[in-house]
């Protein structure tokens, strides 16, 4: 009763920022787009299905490029594999990054310099080079997504296990976490119980905020011709192809400006829903509004 | 003896929305105050009664949700009354820390920890007086401290280094640096412990006595008003319910709620049983109809729950507001 | 009578400061005492004088440097705690950060009664529950589903109380219980520690530096300054006849409220938390107002006097 409560207020409130309003449309276009590239009538990776080079019109609604695909179509399974690869470096970078801060920030001593010194490594490491060398050397590995994903978890858990490290540092010294040890309360309990709940908001919003750096770096990659295969269609190879193919000097605007327009959307959805989701969830403000309309 | 701040009817309240629905705590909530030049004039009251609130008002520190619902707000600055709340934004600025100063509870909110202490005195020095050269600021600086028997070499340390006791008595140091006619001070003493306690009330007291100027200090420990204070007030939920010369509040204290603050409390040497009050300390979004303290006091009567007390002299100098038995 | 609790020659000491400046703090230096059966001793001295850093060494929160630890007779290993924390509880000073903000109150109740195995289902917990709520004089309703911020600090103090006795410990370590609560709600919560004293038979560890509620509640009571016990005994003798010259001090400092009994004497506090320290000899040979030349070379020893353990220079060579 009282979770279902929260979640229509959280609602409720949150849309009353105009950026979360915004940001929330356009989210819900892209899944959209995410939902029917499963029923396309074109096989993504085929060319020359449809004539070439036909500005936008009613039938096809984005146009088509040189290759004779339908940038419509194109673009749903784009946005769809994106996607993919941003949720799966998040999600696993997240994970890492919740284990090890917590770790580090609980237990303090040696186990908290040995692991702040790895994560401070993978901070400075040259990633890009780093991913270049790697997409080169195993490049039928990181044609698969998950893999690409893992690869770009890696090297961004660290900052934000150093932010969830110094949080659990402060909350360790609270008198309520003394309290639960006194309760009996064994170690991985407290944890989950007492200490999760305050690192949580800190986590959803580096979540999406490492994902709109993961598109950014699979579109990085795939304009320097690495990463993923070029003929599967993803946001970063789109944009690789049209540039390739000398769209604009052609004067087909539309295939170079598809995965442009759609890569600023993305970013800026993303980053607003973050940053409004951030301002609601300052605890600060939480506080205040437990016991509030009741 | 002159008044130098006066209040009118001052009513202000922290006025806060949240999805929609809004609650209004009533904080001050329509205070009368007249203080006069030259006395310690002591500000009685729990948490949650609205005295900090009061001296942010006095302060002319109004700041969302915060809001000036009603009233007046006087000082007597070169001889004249002017409307505080008609002043500009930068006119009050200049008043502050010159005309009248203020100590907050917890020390470290007016110690910067990055800075020497040093530093935090030369920033107000700065911004208020036109000095030639550092050397000068620095001279001010120094006598300052000898005058309040502070040794000079706690300008060179920084804020952490200095022990509870101490930091505080720098804090009020900064205070008085521009030897300001009004010192508020709130809680100053809460965070210490009792022998670094009266070192703090010690300085207060020596700084009255060189400068005579006006100390108003909050605080709920009934025992520091009978030290440092000569008059004084208690105000609940809010309002002020009795003000009187501090012996006389202590010899004759008419509320039940200040005789309860005066005996409460243990003495040395005595073991008979106390008792607390029941119940606890009234909502201030929703105080009880009537008079605030009705549902707490043990010489409640019917009248009480329908009708405001008003703060009526019942003897010179001492007024209550409480219906008589 | 039988000991619940004793300290022996505990000591803890902290190294401060950068690598290119290491300071060693003794913050508590060769400390004993013991606690007995249904007996409220109180601990009590200025901030920063040993007795909170004491009392997380006998909670197991921080490791002693040397010194024993000993509860009903069996002495406290290294690591080991877990198997005390069912007999010994506490309650700290601030009751608002003593609940998790994000979690309902009766959260933790349930937590401590099933990890100690106090109950077996969920009804056997809520009676348990219950009878400490009443004992402290609170509802259940008043704490069922309730956020932190929903409660006044008055009865999120007595919250904490109720949940300490839950394991039914035989002692409680309360550090500075009342502090931060309205001085109305004070005493109500002074005199459940003597209710519970009698009816339970409970110990209760009162740290504090307020002497009047000490006094109020206590048998016994040891004043510390700077690490060290510098008076123990009674708490008639040590707070109406006070030996040692600190002690005099603290007791004088306090505000009395009455405007005829003001302060006479001017004091002097320490300038800074560490000076007075790292000095040798007694280190409140600064301050003293009866200061002799050994104070300040000297560390002063242990002699009882009149039942009371005062160690001061004043003293010695008197038996008692």
């Amino acid at each position: 009763m009282k979770k279902v409560n929260t979640v229509k207020s959280l609602i409720y409130d949150l849309f009353k920022d105009y950026r979360f309003v915004v940001a929330f449309i356009i989210i819900c276009i892209f899944i959209l787009l995410v939902i029917l590239s499963f029923f396309s009538p074109y096989n993504p990776q085929r060319m020359y299905q449809v004539p070439s080079g036909l500005p936008p019109s009613f039938k096809y609604p984005l146009g088509t490029n040189w290759l004779g695909q339908d940038v419509f179509w194109q673009l749903t399974f784009a946005v769809k594999n994106s996607l993919i690869i941003a949720l799966v470096t998040a999600f696993f970078s997240r994970i890492i990054a919740v284990i090890i801060g917590i770790l580090a920030g609980y237990k303090g001593g040696t186990t908290d310099r040995v692991i702040t010194t790895i994560g401070d490594t993978t901070m400075v490491l040259p990633f890009l080079i780093i991913l270049i060398a790697i997409s080169m050397i195993l490049k039928d590995w990181t044609n698969n997504f998950f893999n690409l994903g893992i690869l770009l978890a890696f090297f961004s858990w660290a900052w934000d296990a150093r932010v969830i490290r110094s949080q659990v540092l402060s909350l360790r010294e609270r008198e309520f976490v003394k309290v639960a040890v006194l309760s009996g309360m064994p170690t991985i309990r407290i944890i989950r119980k007492q200490l999760l709940p305050h690192v949580l908001p800190i986590v959803f919003t580096t979540f999406i905020n490492n994902m709109s750096w993961a598109i950014g770096m699979e579109i990085t990659l795939a304009y320097l011709g690495l990463g993923i295969d070029p003929t599967v269609p993803t946001i970063g190879t789109m944009l690789q192809t049209a540039i390739y193919r000398q769209a604009l000097f052609m004067g087909l605007w539309w295939w170079l400006l598809t995965p442009i327009v759609t890569a600023i959307l993305l970013f800026v959805a993303l980053y607003w829903i973050s940053v409004s989701l951030s301002e609601y969830l300052d605890p600060r403000a939480r506080f205040q509004r437990i016991g509030f309309g009741k | 003896m002159s008044e130098v701040l006066k209040t009118e009817n001052l009513k202000a309240f922290y006025i806060l929305e949240y999805w929609g629905e809004k609650r209004v705590i009533k904080a001050v909530n329509n205070v009368n105050l007249s203080i006069k030049q030259n006395e310690i004039y002591g500000i009685a009251g729990e948490s949650g009664c609205g005295k900090s609130t009061l001296l942010k008002a006095l302060l002319a520190n109004l700041d969302p949700p915060l809001q000036l619902i009603d009233g007046k707000l006087f000082y007597k600055t070169n001889g004249d009354f002017i409307d505080v709340f008609s002043l500009t934004k930068k006119e009050i600025k200049n008043l502050r820390w010159s005309f009248i100063s203020y100590i907050p509870q917890g020390s470290m909110h007016v110690l910067n920890p990055v800075k020497k202490v040093k530093d935090s005195f030369l920033e107000i020095l700065e911004s208020h007086i036109k000095a030639k050269d550092i050397k000068e600021y620095f001279d001010l600086m120094r006598e300052h401290l000898k005058d309040l028997g502070l040794s000079p070499e706690i300008l060179e340390a920084y804020p952490h280094q200095l022990s509870g006791g101490m930091r505080q008595r720098v804090v009020i140091a900064l205070a008085t640096l521009l030897h300001p006619q009004v010192i508020l001070a709130d809680e100053p003493t809460t965070a210490l412990d009792v022998v670094a306690q009266r070192a703090v009330i010690q300085l207060l007291k020596d700084i009255q006595e060189t400068f005579k100027n006006t100390i108003i200090i909050v605080t709920h420990d009934m025992g520091i008003h009978a030290q440092l204070t000569t008059r004084m007030s208690i105000m609940y939920a809010g309002k002020i319910i009795e003000e009187a010369p501090t012996q006389e509040i202590f010899k004759n204290p008419i509320h039940p709620y200040t005789k309860y603050l005066i005996q409460s409390l243990p003495k040395i040497g005595e073991k008979e049983q106390r008792e607390g009050i029941s119940g606890s300390p009234p909502s201030l979004i929703y105080p009880p109809p009537g008079c605030a303290f009705h549902p707490r006091c043990p010489e409640a009567k019917p009248e009480c729950a329908e009708e405001e007390p008003k703060l009526i002299e019942v003897s010179p100098q001492h007024k209550v507001a409480c219906f008589p038995n | 009578m039988e000991k619940v609790l004793e300290v022996k020659n505990l000591k803890k000491i902290y190294s401060i400061g950068s690598i290119f400046s290491k300071v060693k703090i003794t913050a508590v230096d060769n400390v004993s005492f013991y606690i007995n059966k249904a007996e409220t001793f109180t601990l009590a001295g200025e901030s920063g004088c040993g007795k909170t850093t004491t009392a997380k060494i006998i909670l197991g929160f921080e490791e002693p440097t040397s010194g024993d630890i000993i509860i009903e007779d069996k002495p406290i290993q290294k690591n080991k705690f877990q198997d005390f924390r069912k007999k010994v509880q506490a309650v700290f000073q601030n009751p608002f950060e003593s609940f998790n903000p994000l979690l309902t109150i009766d959260d933790i109740f349930y937590e401590t009664v099933f990890n100690y195995k106090m109950a077996k289902n969920k009804s056997h917990a809520e009676e348990i529950i219950n009878e400490k709520l009443k004992a402290v004089g609170l509802s259940f309703d008043e704490i069922n589903g309730r956020y932190p911020t929903e409660l006044s600090g008055g009865q999120l103090q007595r919250a904490s109380i109720a949940r300490s006795l839950l394991t039914n410990p035989s002692i409680l370590i309360a550090d500075e219980p009342v502090s931060m609560v309205d001085a109305s709600l004070r005493m109500s919560i002074v005199n459940l520690f003597s209710k519970l004293k009698k009816e339970t038979g409970l110990s209760v560890l009162y740290i504090t530096h307020d002497l009047a509620t000490a006094y109020y509640v206590s048998e016994r009571i040891a004043i510390m300054f700077r690490g060290n016990i510098v008076e123990m005994g009674p708490v008639d003798k040590v707070l109406i006849h006070p030996k040692h010259p600190y002690t005099q001090l603290l007791i004088e400092s306090i505000p009395e409220a009455d405007p005829d009994k003001k302060w006479k004497r001017k004091i002097s506090i320490a300038d800074t938390e560490y000076t007075e320290y790292l000095k040798t000899g007694c280190k409140f040979a600064g301050r003293c107002q009866n200061v002799m030349e050994t104070c300040k070379k000297e560390e002063p020893k242990e002699v009882t006097v009149d039942n009371v353990i005062v160690k001061c220079h004043l003293y010695n060579g008197r038996r008692a």
